[in-house]
């Protein structure tokens, strides 16, 4: 009898091999279809007006003259113009809506639309939390006396200021749907969604209709990094349209509203003092955070990270509500925030102590839950990176203008596989179907699933068929809090086992041994010990008569698979060492090398799971470099809602990526465990630290910027 | 939802995490919550009242809240 | 984007009276990726577009006198890969390889590059080249970081966004315009850009008939070398650049010419910087001098003098990199 648990990583025919994604041709041709290629017979289009105002009151909306657009099919308001509801609390709240049989002409109609506005007073700047309306989000550890006298106790201290730029999600796929009511009287809908499953019951109030009559596809989607949960309104007002014109309608935002209202990762600032012993340990942490969500809370900054046995601990966390767009959850939320704050203090301690950053981090890894796992990936990313031969003390920078420098940054990251269910059908011409309301974010989800049925069932990878994204299929979790991987390779497991078990019990009288005997490889059903006793499992099959057989197989959150079986595990720690050149004449910041050391316990794809993190570096620098939402203090608009000067990455910034996976006892031989967000927490730590070892001085705040860079180097006295 | 427990308070029906898609209970202790929330009648991180969607605000004394 | 009737004249006197029928009311399309854009947001809404595409005598470069006689529809790429171009203009090769996109390059051409509208972030959210809101000057008073250095007296605080006027500057270029009825002139090239009193006078000196031909670029044995500070090295535009050209007359830098780009509402000529290098030795020491020169009379706004050091260090590296 086939069994649940995991068979050894060395005994695996397809998991933990480099596999490439399966619909990697159908996305590299274009057959592949997003939201925005949906298009459906009369379909209208949909456009949102913004408003420019970042707080006001609307008294007047006139649709008049946007109806008279020729193709305009309606135009709507989309906020009260009477007292309390008619308030806009950011630049880019939705006002009005239009739908029209052209995207031109949906366009043009938004011109039309005229909007009295009552200005309001607004604050859009989120760098001075003395100058906010915000409000106390608690204290931890308050214990100021004790504390007080760690620091001043301490043989070495230092204080300095760090923090991060408020970014948005930049989703390269804007956030959108196609919606169409269907004769039948149902909803059938193709978003852009990390939430397949669920995604249905943001729609119920606006269709009217029950969940259960709301039907979910999306095969591919372009990113959503944690703001794709929602329905939106975007998604409401399409339904609300459909079905009020009786058409289908296609909805995306545009480019420069998906960056003012697509997302919004939270600002976040601390003025910290840590100390330490004189051997190098640190004694106590204090810090004296803000940071702004918007118009929504900003959540407590979780320092000090990592290191989070730190004796003396004192932390104070306050939220700025500033009129932007609200808080939404963005890759591991608050772990990027709080790593740069904690490495960039800790990095300065080191470097006041004048000691190396590798030997300290090594020195303090017994403050932290996984000392052997840091210690063991500080070492590999070391020599990976060749820290030996490039490190030098802050104090000692290399010679010239264009100066080099090292810097650490180490996270962690929970990734528990989430509530997922899978259904496994063995068809008896041996075909293989397994259908999983799972979403695949560009990741390799769908490969993952395929790859956890065939080794399962001991067949090649093409003779399955992973059926994901649809909300007919099998419930699975969202894709957040990386969770997925988890999820779904556990209930697919447990859906094949339960398949193959049915399948064995057909074989067993066949080959004149028990179900137990019996194990499933090599595109074979076999006696385990004489393997020269087999059916292929086309013939196997062949037992099922006419009728398929199924499993239907389910993770519960931390509870396992359905005989009790434990196959994810959650808990991983990553190092990240970044080298990189500073031009200190121009500011300008160059990555030279970027290693990434990952633990995720088991892994199903080597390929994807590097790629993965591969993404994450260029991520990583992209807002450790550039990324940030510029706001107009006096319009209270976003300056760089385009990817102009709302600056990404390109390949030929993001140096020369280096990935290496934790394998063998003590990973592998854990369950699977997720790896969506753990990669993308380090890399601002990493690259300021390195920064800042290379010029000598700490520039603050990311972005590193080339104004930043020469700033902190004139006011460290160090400006050529 | 963990009814049984004496002290739980039923948060407003609007409210939504994105932690709540992802596992079938809303855990108040799970370590790894995002602590980031929105409304399902604004999807804003605020109510229809302008204030702060959070899960100890969006409670019975709150003028929107529904059960 | 507003709905407009599209012209393709096959000619210059074509394509000058389709211009002059709508008075203002007209636009000049050459590659179209900035007149797309600003299309689309709204920034122009013509009632008519006259593409310059069709207009084969706009698109060749040729040898002419000591230089070239350059279309204004030859496209960046054709300029970059131009033989003559990379003998006797390097700088030029640079700004181009330096907008780091295949895509702009391949379609964007020289008299679109120089004519192109500012990329300044209130312009392009409607507020006027002359960016004002309730009475405030939102550059002056708001997020300036991109903005003037030079030139930034008068209203006008955005930066011209050509990327090589700067070196064509320093060249010594002419730009031929053709305009109401045929009339040609010749100008020194930086005779095209002025700083606009009001929002409507637009960046350049054309009037709304008019179109630039050609460009004649004198070549000699002149040392040149353009040095921009880009945020990214993929596509991104410079916060600074300095173009330079010079003959080396035994050491010493003689006709030293320079120009500056995305300093100052036009692209900016540093007399002082100019002074400096003539007859001057041709070091580090110098190079270093001229770049302090060059950053002579910045009038930088409340953030952005970070702009007026990189000032002088693309100065100093231009220079250096023409020596070598
Ligand atoms: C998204 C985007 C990003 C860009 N990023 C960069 C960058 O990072 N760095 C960089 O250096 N450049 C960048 N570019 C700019 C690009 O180099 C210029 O847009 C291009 O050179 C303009 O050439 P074009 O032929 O396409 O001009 P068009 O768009 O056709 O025209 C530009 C303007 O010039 C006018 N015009 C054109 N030709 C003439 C003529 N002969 N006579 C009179 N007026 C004329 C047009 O009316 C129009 O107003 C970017 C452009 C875009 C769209
Ligand atoms: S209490 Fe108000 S703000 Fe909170 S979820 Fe309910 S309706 Fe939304």
């Amino acid at each position: 009898m086939a069994k649940n648990a995991w068979p050894p990583a060395d005994k695996t025919v397809l998991m933990g091999k480099r596999i490439a994604r399966l619909d990697g041709p159908a996305k590299s041709t274009g057959r592949a279809k997003y939201a925005y290629d949906m298009n459906r017979p009369g379909m209208l289009y949909a456009r949102l007006l913004s408003s420019p105002h970042a707080a006001a009151k609307v008294t007047a909306i006139n649709l008049d003259e946007a109806k008279k657009v020729p193709g305009v099919v309606g135009a709507w308001a989309e906020i009260a113009t009477a007292e309390p509801d008619n308030e806009v609390r950011y630049a880019g709240e939705i006002i009005a809506s239009v739908a029209a049989t052209s995207e031109e002409a949906a366009r043009e109609a938004l011109t039309k639309i005229q909007v009295q506005y009552q200005v309001l007073p607004h604050l859009v700047d989120d760098t001075d939390a003395t100058k906010s309306d915000g409000r106390e989000q608690g204290e931890d550890k308050p214990d100021a006396a004790a504390v007080d006298a760690a620091i001043s106790g301490a043989e070495v201290k230092v204080s300095g200021k760090y923090g991060l730029a408020c970014i948005t999600h930049a989703c390269h796929e804007s956030h959108g749907q196609v919606c169409e009511f269907g004769a039948d009287g149902n909803l059938y809908v193709w978003p852009s969604t990390q939430n397949v499953s669920a995604y249905a019951g943001g729609l119920k109030d606006a269709s009217g209709l029950a969940v259960n009559q709301i039907f979910v596809d999306c095969q591919y989607m372009g990113g959503g990094f944690g703001s794709k949960f929602d329905s939106g309104r975007w998604g409401a007002i399409s339904v609300r349209i459909s079905k009020e014109t009786g058409k289908p309608v296609k909805l995306m935002l545009e480019r420069d509203q998906e960056l003012l209202i697509g997302g919004n990762r939270p600002s976040a600032y601390a003025d910290v003092t840590v100390g330490a012993t004189k051997d190098g340990t640190i004694s106590v942490w204090s810090s004296n955070a803000w940071g702004s969500g918007g118009m929504g809370g900003a959540g407590r900054l979780g320092v000090p990270y990592v290191f989070t046995k730190i004796p003396n601990v004192r932390t104070l966390s306050k939220g700025v509500r500033t009129n932007r767009r609200g808080a939404v959850a963005w890759r591991a939320p608050g772990h990027p925030q709080a790593c740069l704050i904690t490495m960039a203090a800790i990095a300065d301690l080191a470097a006041e102590l004048k000691m190396d950053e590798l030997e300290f981090f090594l020195k303090n890894v017994a403050l932290t839950d996984r000392p052997e796992v840091y210690t063991e990936e500080l070492k590999i990313a070391a020599d990976m990176i060749g820290y030996k031969d490039k490190a030098h003390l802050r104090s000692n920078p290399t010679p010239g203008t264009l100066k080099r420098g090292l810097g650490i940054g180490i996270h962690t990251w929970g990734g528990i596989g989430n509530d997922s269910q899978t259904e496994v059908v063995i068809n008896p011409d041996g075909a293989v179907s397994v259908s999983i309301g799972t979403q695949d974010l560009g990741v390799g989800t769908r490969t993952a699933v395929a790859i956890v049925a065939a080794e399962t069932l001991g067949l090649p990878l093409d003779k399955v068929q992973a059926n994901i994204g649809k909300n007919s299929y099998p419930p699975s979790g969202a894709s957040g809090g990386s969770t997925t991987i988890g999820g779904v390779s556990a209930s697919t497991r447990d859906a094949s086992t339960i398949a193959l078990n049915a399948l064995l019990e057909k074989v067993a009288p066949v080959l004149g041994v028990t179900v137990d005997e019996l194990e499933a490889r090599d595109g074979k059903i076999q006696v385990a010990a004489t393997p020269s006793k087999s059916l292929p499992w086309a013939k196997a099959c062949s037992l099922l008569g006419q009728m398929p057989i199924s499993g239907r197989g389910e993770n519960k959150r931390g509870k396992g698979v359905s005989d009790g079986t434990i196959l994810d595990d959650q808990g991983v720690g990553g190092v990240q060492i970044a080298d990189v050149s500073v031009d200190v004449e121009t500011g300008q910041v160059f990555i030279n090398e970027f290693v990434a050391v990952q633990d995720c316990g088991r892994i199903v794809d080597l390929l994807t799971a590097e790629s993965q993190v591969y993404g994450a570096l260029i991520m990583g620098v992209t807002y450790a470099l550039y990324e940030e939402c510029i706001y107009d203090n006096i319009t209270g608009r976003m300056l760089n809602a385009d990817l102009e000067f709302y600056r990404l990455a390109t390949l030929a910034d993001v140096g020369k990526l280096k990935v290496h996976m934790m394998t063998g006892p003590g990973y592998d031989t854990r369950g699977v465990i997720g790896l969506g967000e753990p990669p993308v927490i380090a890399p601002g730590a990493a690259i300021s630290n390195a920064v800042a070892n290379a010029i000598g001085v700490r520039v603050p705040t990311l972005p590193l910027t080339p104004e930043k860079v020469l700033a902190a180097l004139e006011q460290g006295g160090k400006l050529a | 939802m963990d009814s049984e427990t004496p002290a739980f308070v039923f948060p407003c029906k609007h409210i939504r995490s994105k932690e709540m898609y992802y596992q079938s209970s809303t855990d108040e202790n799970d370590p790894f919550s995002s602590g980031m929330f929105w409304c399902a009648r604004t999807h804003e991180s605020f109510g229809p009242d302008g204030e702060p969607v959070e899960r100890v605000e969006c409670k019975a004394d709150r003028r929107c809240f529904e059960e | 984007m507003n709905a407009f009737e599209y012209a393709m004249p096959k000619s210059i006197d074509e394509a000058i009276s389709l211009l002059s029928e709508t008075p203002g009311e007209s636009q000049v399309m050459a590659g179209g990726t900035d007149l797309v854009t600003a299309l689309k947001q709204g920034i122009v809404s013509p009632k008519r577009v006259v593409s310059l595409r069709h207009i084969d005598e706009l698109k060749s470069i040729e040898a002419s006198g000591d230089g070239l006689r350059i279309g204004a529809m030859a496209t960046l790429d054709d300029l970059a890969a131009h033989d003559g171009v990379k003998a006797g203009a390097a700088s030029i090769v640079t700004a181009i390889k330096g907008i780091g996109s295949q895509q702009i390059t391949s379609i964007g051409t020289i008299g679109g590059d120089l004519c192109q509208l500012p990329r300044d972030w209130y312009f392009r959210l409607g507020f006027g080249l002359v960016a004002q809101y309730e009475g405030k000057d939102l550059v002056a008073e708001g997020d300036n970081r991109y903005h003037a250095i030079f030139g930034n007296d008068g209203p006008a605080k955005f930066v011209n966004a050509s990327v090589l006027a700067p070196a064509l500057i320093a060249l010594g270029a002419k730009a031929s315009v053709v305009g109401s009825g045929g009339a040609k002139r010749e100008i020194a090239l930086e005779e095209l850009f002025h700083a606009p009193k009001k929002s409507e006078d637009g960046n350049t000196t054309l009037a709304s008939n008019e179109i630039v031909t050609h460009i004649l670029l004198p070549l000699g044995a002149r040392k040149n070398a353009l040095y921009h500070v880009k945020p990214r090295h993929g596509l991104d535009w410079p916060i600074v650049s300095a173009a330079v050209a010079f003959e080396n007359d035994g050491g010493k830098a003689k006709n030293a010419r320079g120009g500056l780009g995305h300093v100052a509402p036009m692209p900016w000529v540093s007399a002082s910087a100019a002074k400096a290098l003539e007859g001057a030795a041709l070091d580090e020491d110098t190079a270093a001098k001229v770049g302090a020169a060059a950053a002579e009379g910045a009038s930088p706004l409340s953030r952005n003098a970070y702009k007026v050091h990189l000032t002088k260090v693309a100065v100093k590296r231009a220079i250096l990199a023409a020596m070598a």
